[in-house]
């Protein structure tokens, strides 16, 4: 008789790659040297088909995260159960590791925006989040990983700094933080701060996952695109978040103009040396 | 009501309409307009739910080229909230628009095949379903066979248009080779939508196989179901293809 045995297992302190439709067939038929794969939470909540035999197949190589992009955490509307219902049965059936959302709002009074729309730093938007987020990971019965986002604008009404923001929810709600290493690149530059007062404000045992992406310019404001390979300044950002946090798992994304998986496999194995190296923990 | 939320609905209206400053938004602009800063999102939102109605409805990009596609997703966007986090379910009422998009007017087949594209969408995400074994039938006693409800596979969908849009789908296809004109005069085509394995496969049905699966697919019973399909197609042969649908896991169960 078979033994049945969970599928649940622990993401390595390696690189990972996002999981996209345009590789499934290579890499179930490949099945490539890679730490994980991280698969978008939403494409997987169809009934049947492609995607989640594809999802089931890969998942006995591989282990995986699930990364939701339509949760709409900071939004005043009310929680959408049934988009919490549907990621519940996908973690019940899947076994992912880690499972993660974004510091966001992207709906109000129904309508969805379907983008990661930043939220006002202030107490009452603090309050609001880590409610949602505590309601959230009640109903899943388990932690998720909270990440940063990119943005383009500053709200008026912000009066907390946007690392001490993200600080606070961890501390408050008993998440996780997924810190995604671009997007601080990212923000440090549109909004003009030192990218390591962000990483020196965030507790060093908040982090259980880091991001890599590459970004877009346009009009001096740059772009998280996930278009492009990462820049080198966000490897060094990366390998300073190294030295603060030590091994983490970290995923490369890639979301436009998706490229020949043999490239996404060789940003994750630049990220694979980085964490490979002698770090010596700064105090 | 919460600063958050008037935060939210302005930020949401400054999208939307375009105008500036929806609800007195209040940014900081640090070298750069927050008109400017707004029309980053404006392009992002615009930008995700238009890419979304490409993935869907590929055909029609195709038909229509990319310029007047983008035109009519920005109209369609502008009109149809979207209501989930999950862009799966983005654009259904695409088929339904262009039948009143006024510059789409002299293509009067494009909704049909945005509605078959829509339906092979559908398709792709339906619920996976066992073939229906046979010995279950043999199984029953033949008095019972008139009441029986068969069931379509939870991915096929049924389609009938008056125009040619099985070829039309063909020609547009991205390995499509051959000979790319369609005579409209080709006249109407039944179809069956149906995901074989993993790929989605369209089916040309005649009168009677379009009549008995359309039966089926309203809960008819079997005795009610074939009248429909001879009154289609006189000398129809319903066994044969009852067992072909069966076979290829079209009909994948019934009730008593």
């Amino acid at each position: 008789m078979l033994e049945v045995t969970s599928m649940a297992c622990a993401i390595p302190a390696k690189a990972g790659v996002g999981l996209r439709a345009q590789h499934y067939r290579e890499l179930l038929d490949t099945l490539p040297v890679v730490g994980w794969l991280e698969a978008h939470s939403e494409n997987y909540f169809g009934l049947g088909g492609p995607p989640l035999h594809f999802l089931e197949q890969l998942r006995f190589h591989y282990p995986l995260s699930l990364h939701g992009v339509g949760l709409s955490l900071g939004s005043t509307d009310p929680l959408n159960f049934d988009h919490l219902g549907k990621l519940k049965s996908l973690i019940k059936r899947f076994e992912p590791a880690l499972v993660s959302e974004h510091l966001v709002w992207s709906s109000v009074a129904g309508r969805f925006l379907n983008d990661l729309l930043p939220l006002p730093y202030t107490e009452e938007a603090l309050r609001h989040v880590c409610d949602r987020i505590a309601i959230t990971q009640e109903f899943l019965g388990r932690q998720i990983l909270i990440e940063n986002v990119s943005s383009y604008l500053q709200f008026k009404a912000s009066d907390i700094p946007e690392w001490e923001f993200l600080a606070e929810v961890y501390r408050r709600s008993g998440c996780g933080i997924l810190l995604d290493v671009n997007n601080i690149y990212v923000n440090s530059v549109n909004h003009d701060f030192d990218p390591l007062n962000y990483l020196r404000a965030i507790p060093r045992d908040a982090v259980q996952e880091i991001h890599l992406a590459g970004f877009d310019h346009y009009n001096n404001i740059l772009i998280d695109t996930h278009g492009k390979p990462v820049y080198s300044e966000v490897w060094n950002l990366y390998r300073q978040t190294v030295q603060r946090f030590g091994k983490v798992p970290t995923l490369i994304e890639w979301d436009t103009d998706i490229p020949a998986l043999s490239i996404l496999l060789k940003e994750a194995h630049k990220a694979d040396a980085i964490l490979g190296e002698r770090h010596v923990l700064a105090a | 009501m919460s600063s958050l939320h008037e935060l939210q609905l302005g930020f949401m209206t400054a999208i939307f309409s375009g105008a500036p400053n929806g609800l007195g938004l209040e940014l900081v602009e640090n070298g750069i307009s927050g008109e400017l800063r707004l029309d980053i999102y404006r392009n992002n939102v615009f930008g995700a739910l238009t890419q979304a109605l490409r993935l869907t409805y590929p055909v029609v990009h195709t038909l229509v080229g990319e310029v007047f596609f983008n035109y009519m997703a920005k109209g369609y966007i502008r009109e149809h909230t979207s209501t989930s986090g999950d862009l799966t379910h983005f654009g259904s009422g695409f088929p339904v628009f262009l039948e009143e998009f006024p510059s789409a007017l002299d293509l009067p087949y494009l909704p049909d095949v945005a509605y078959l594209e829509w339906l092979c969408h559908i398709s792709y995400h339906s619920a996976d379903h066992m073939p229906l074994a046979l010995e279950r039938l043999a199984n029953l006693p033949p008095e019972s066979y008139d009441n029986l409800r068969f069931r379509l596979h939870p991915a096929c969908h049924l389609f009938a248009s008056s125009y040619p849009i099985h070829r039309i789908w063909q020609i547009c296809q991205p390995d499509y080779a051959g000979n790319e004109t369609v005579d409209i005069s080709l006249g109407g085509i039944n179809l069956l939508v149906q995901r074989m394995g993993l790929r989605i496969m369209l089916q040309p049905l005649s009168k009677g196989e379009f009549a008995l699966l359309g039966a089926f697919s309203s809960e008819q019973g079997f005795a009610e179901a074939c009248a429909a399909a001879l009154e289609a197609e006189p000398g129809f042969d319903l066994s044969g293809s009852l067992q072909r649908f069966v076979t290829q896991a079209i009909v994948v169960d019934f009730l008593e």
